[in-house]
């Protein structure tokens, strides 16, 4: 195996962006071309308004680039100023943040335009609780869809009437919505056929994740963070099925040359919870430089548990269904059996567990999590204490001291 | 006052008063998550249901599993489970609320293994479309649940004794609470909050005898209303109240004459239907219940009752209690803020996070009562 020593971004990298500038050019665009946008969080089964001719626009994202742009926590502050505690989702906060800024934000695309409707799932409190805000604060509707926690030990009956009673919702109060608000009958066509983009693009990133089981691996976890944004906002056209085609090709075609992300591949490693947004690149070069690659994250696995299993031909069922697959919604006994299972397929060496400090979802049972792991693998890991958008929750020189400790520890295990 | 005096022991050592209960009556305990529990199924199952309450110990043993930015109740009731102090319980009830507990409750369940454990998962939109459908068939199975834990059935009719029993006591802090806001000199610092906790902790038979008495003395015994200045205090709401507040308020001139907090009105504010399917009964009780942030209910809004309930006991002003790392209220405070302050009624933010009122606590609570009082 030929070592390369230097990080090579994928072409497709550049192609995403092109995708995604367009895209963000539509947003602003909407309003004055007519176009209704639809406020989403990540996960929202957006094809449902997809299809009724609503274009989707995720918060979520433009927080990621607010992220990367460096200007994240200087946002989160203009809502810390109105009162939002600093403890909050720094997602969330960014997202208020900006809409409370008005054209006064930092945010490196000038802010989202005004939303023409909402829409939020319970899987993550925060998300509804975030979302119930931005109905307040711009008087649109919002559209709610109650998921039910997948707790450990539930039997499949109990499960199924969870999921029935989230169908319920989308029956008797989501599509009459779209009804009224769009003044036609539901396009189930047109659903249908979303759906089955939404679900190809899903399997299609699943197979870009997956690829890191590759030895070496051709990518790393933080090429799969940064090319999650086709499928996050354009799931649901076809350009996100054949920008994940074209990426697969390339990445087919690293494997097959045995290229490897970080030169020599030395260790493998797990990241946890969600990424560090302005500071992917650093982690990304830290990593590299011990010939480290980070070939896992539950991060990406919350799409790909998610997306990639919808049916068509049962479009409802199948919907709410893919809201009760979220590892996020999950309880701590899958989230356990899911880390034991990813450290076996990716032939994981080490857990690099990242605090993403004022998420949620992802940090009550995470040393639980990570201690139980442990037990059963027998892997080293180290905590590190940041957050993905707000960096002052984030020491870099703590981090690198953290990090090189744990290297030392990996190395001397390898001897 | 005697009465006090049993309650105050109650929970100052609720573990010493359990196991005593326990060896007295051979019965079985079920520790119950705070709020949206429906207590009344675990009492006709023959089993006493007890309100995991917090503590003010300081948190240790559960530093090795939850990091310190989780909330106080999470952190500290899994510290007491880890160190034994919940050894009087024989099961679990957990009720869906947050995501902090939710995930920590499987934690729970990892660690409880043994002994029987059971998540309700309440919905979080109060009136959709299959909501209370859901709940009542969530209820049905937290009742076959305890009925096979007892080992025998639970007839509609002992169910609708227990509901009726539970309304009793709602009804009796209802009327304690009215006499606070008549006559709130009859009530010194925490007494409403030790008097409500004990009732998250004793059987209701025993303790609607105690309170009944209570209320009696204390109607008798009304005192002049001093000059102090009347506040409402909001917040707290999954865990007793910040320790030494209500004597700080007290010490700085200030009276509380209603509250919205956890060992509050919360705990009785909704009555449950006492004819008819008793399913039904307790789904529409608690869906129609408490006004709180961790459900969405947009016509049953926190900020909303609290003002309500600020105008309704003519306060002057209103303590807000934000419990350091609750997102859920966090998120709604900015909407409080700008409503209490709409309404005219000032308010003092403190965020709290059980580690006890401090003397810059005391100062900011004191320059708030001196400007209500216009000093």
């Amino acid at each position: 195996m030929k070592a390369e020593q230097r990080y090579q971004p994928l072409k497709s990298h550049n192609i995403q962006r092109k995708l995604l500038d367009d895209y963000y050019a539509e947003v602003k665009q909407a309003q004055s071309r007519g176009i209704k946008t639809c406020y989403a969080i990540g996960h929202a089964p957006t094809d449902l308004a997809v299809a009724m001719g609503f274009l989707p626009v995720y918060p979520e994202n433009h927080n990621t680039m607010c992220g990367a742009a460096q200007v994240g926590a200087e946002i989160c502050e203009v809502a810390e100023a109105h009162g939002y505690s600093m403890d909050l989702c720094s997602y969330s906060k960014c997202d208020l943040g900006s809409s409370l800024a008005g054209p006064g934000t930092k945010s490196p695309i000038g802010g989202l335009p005004k939303p023409d409707i909402l829409m939020a799932t319970t899987v993550c409190n925060t998300h509804l609780k975030w979302f119930e805000e931005l109905s307040r604060i711009w008087h649109v509707p919002l559209l709610v869809l109650d998921v039910p926690y997948f707790h450990d030990g539930l039997n499949e009956q109990d499960q199924a009437a969870g999921v029935q009673y989230t169908v319920r919702q989308l029956k008797e109060e989501w599509i009459p919505f779209f009804e009224s608000y769009c003044h036609r009958p539901y396009d189930w066509d047109k659903l249908q056929e979303c759906m089955g983009y939404t679900s190809k693009t899903g399997q299609l990133y699943a197979q870009v994740v997956n690829s890191c089981k590759n030895k070496p691996s051709p990518l790393t976890v933080f090429d799969t963070f940064l090319l999650l944004g086709a499928l996050m906002n354009l799931r649901g056209y076809p350009q996100a099925v054949s920008f994940y085609e074209q990426l697969n090709a390339e990445i087919a075609e690293r494997v097959e040359r045995k290229f490897s992300a970080v030169g020599e591949e030395k260790y493998r490693l797990y990241f946890d919870n969600i990424p560090v947004w302005y500071k992917v690149g650093w982690f990304s070069r830290k990593f590299t430089s011990y010939g480290a690659c980070m070939v896992a994250a539950v991060y990406s696995q919350v799409w790909i548990r998610c997306f990639g299993q919808e049916d068509p031909a049962r479009p409802l069922e199948s919907i709410a269904e893919t809201q009760f697959l979220l590892t996020t919604n999950q309880g701590t006994m899958s989230r356990i059996n899911l880390l034991n299972q990813i450290c076996r397929d990716f032939s994981v060496d080490g857990l690099v567990m990242q605090v993403s400090r004022t998420c949620k979802v992802f940090i009550p049972d995470q040393i639980g999590i990570m201690k139980q792991v442990q037990e059963e693998t027998g892997l080293p890991g180290v905590i590190i204490e940041a957050d993905m958008i707000d960096s002052r929750f984030f020491s870099e020189k703590e981090a690198d001291s953290l990090i090189d400790g744990f290297m030392e520890i990996l190395r001397t295990r390898k001897v | 006052m005697e009465n006090l005096r049993r309650f105050s022991e109650v929970v100052e050592d609720p573990r010493r008063y359990l196991l005593e209960w326990k060896g007295r009556t051979r019965r079985r305990v079920i520790a119950c998550s705070p709020m949206y529990m429906p207590e009344e199924i675990v009492h006709a199952a023959g089993m006493l249901p007890v309100t995991l309450l917090g503590s003010n110990k300081t948190v240790t043993l559960a530093d090795n599993y939850l990091h310190t930015f989780i909330c106080h109740p999470v952190r500290s009731n899994f510290d007491q489970f880890l160190k034994g102090g919940l050894d009087f319980a024989d099961g679990l009830v957990f009720s869906d609320i947050c995501d902090q507990e939710k995930r920590v409750a499987s934690l729970w369940r990892l660690h409880f293994s043994s002994r029987f454990c059971h998540f309700v998962r309440f919905p979080k939109m109060m009136h959709g479309a299959g909501s209370k459908e859901h709940l009542i068939r969530e209820l049905a199975r937290l009742r076959a649940a305890l009925e096979n834990l007892a080992g025998s059935k639970i007839a509609d009719d002992v169910l609708r004794r227990s509901i009726s029993l539970y309304n009793r006591t709602r009804m009796l802090l209802t009327q304690t609470y009215q006499l606070r806001r008549d006559s709130p000199g009859c009530f010194s610092g925490d007494e409403l909050s030790i008097v409500v906790s004990a009732a998250m902790v004793m059987p209701k038979e025993e303790y609607n005898q105690l309170l009944s008495d209570y209320l009696k003395q204390k109607q008798s015994h009304r005192l002049p209303v001093e000059d102090r200045v009347r506040l409402v205090i909001a917040g707290s709401p999954c865990e007793d109240l910040e320790p030494g507040i209500s004597q700080m308020i007290e010490e700085v001139g200030g009276v509380v004459v209603d509250d919205d907090i956890f060992t509050g009105s919360r705990y009785f504010s909704s009555a449950v239907p006492e004819s008819g399917d008793p399913l039904i009964a307790l789904s529409d009780g608690y869906l129609q219940g408490i006004a709180c942030p961790t459900k969405y209910d947009p016509k049953n809004k926190w900020a909303d009752h609290v003002l309500a309930i600020a105008k309704q006991a003519k306060a002057s002003g209103v303590v807000v209690l934000l419990p350091k790392y609750c997102e859920i209220y966090a998120f709604e405070y900015p909407h409080l803020k700008s409503l209490l302050t709409e309404g005219g009624i000032p308010h003092l933010l403190l965020e709290c996070d059980h580690s006890g009122a401090t003397a810059g606590t005391k100062t900011r609570l004191q320059a708030f009562v001196e400007t209500l009082r216009g000093e």
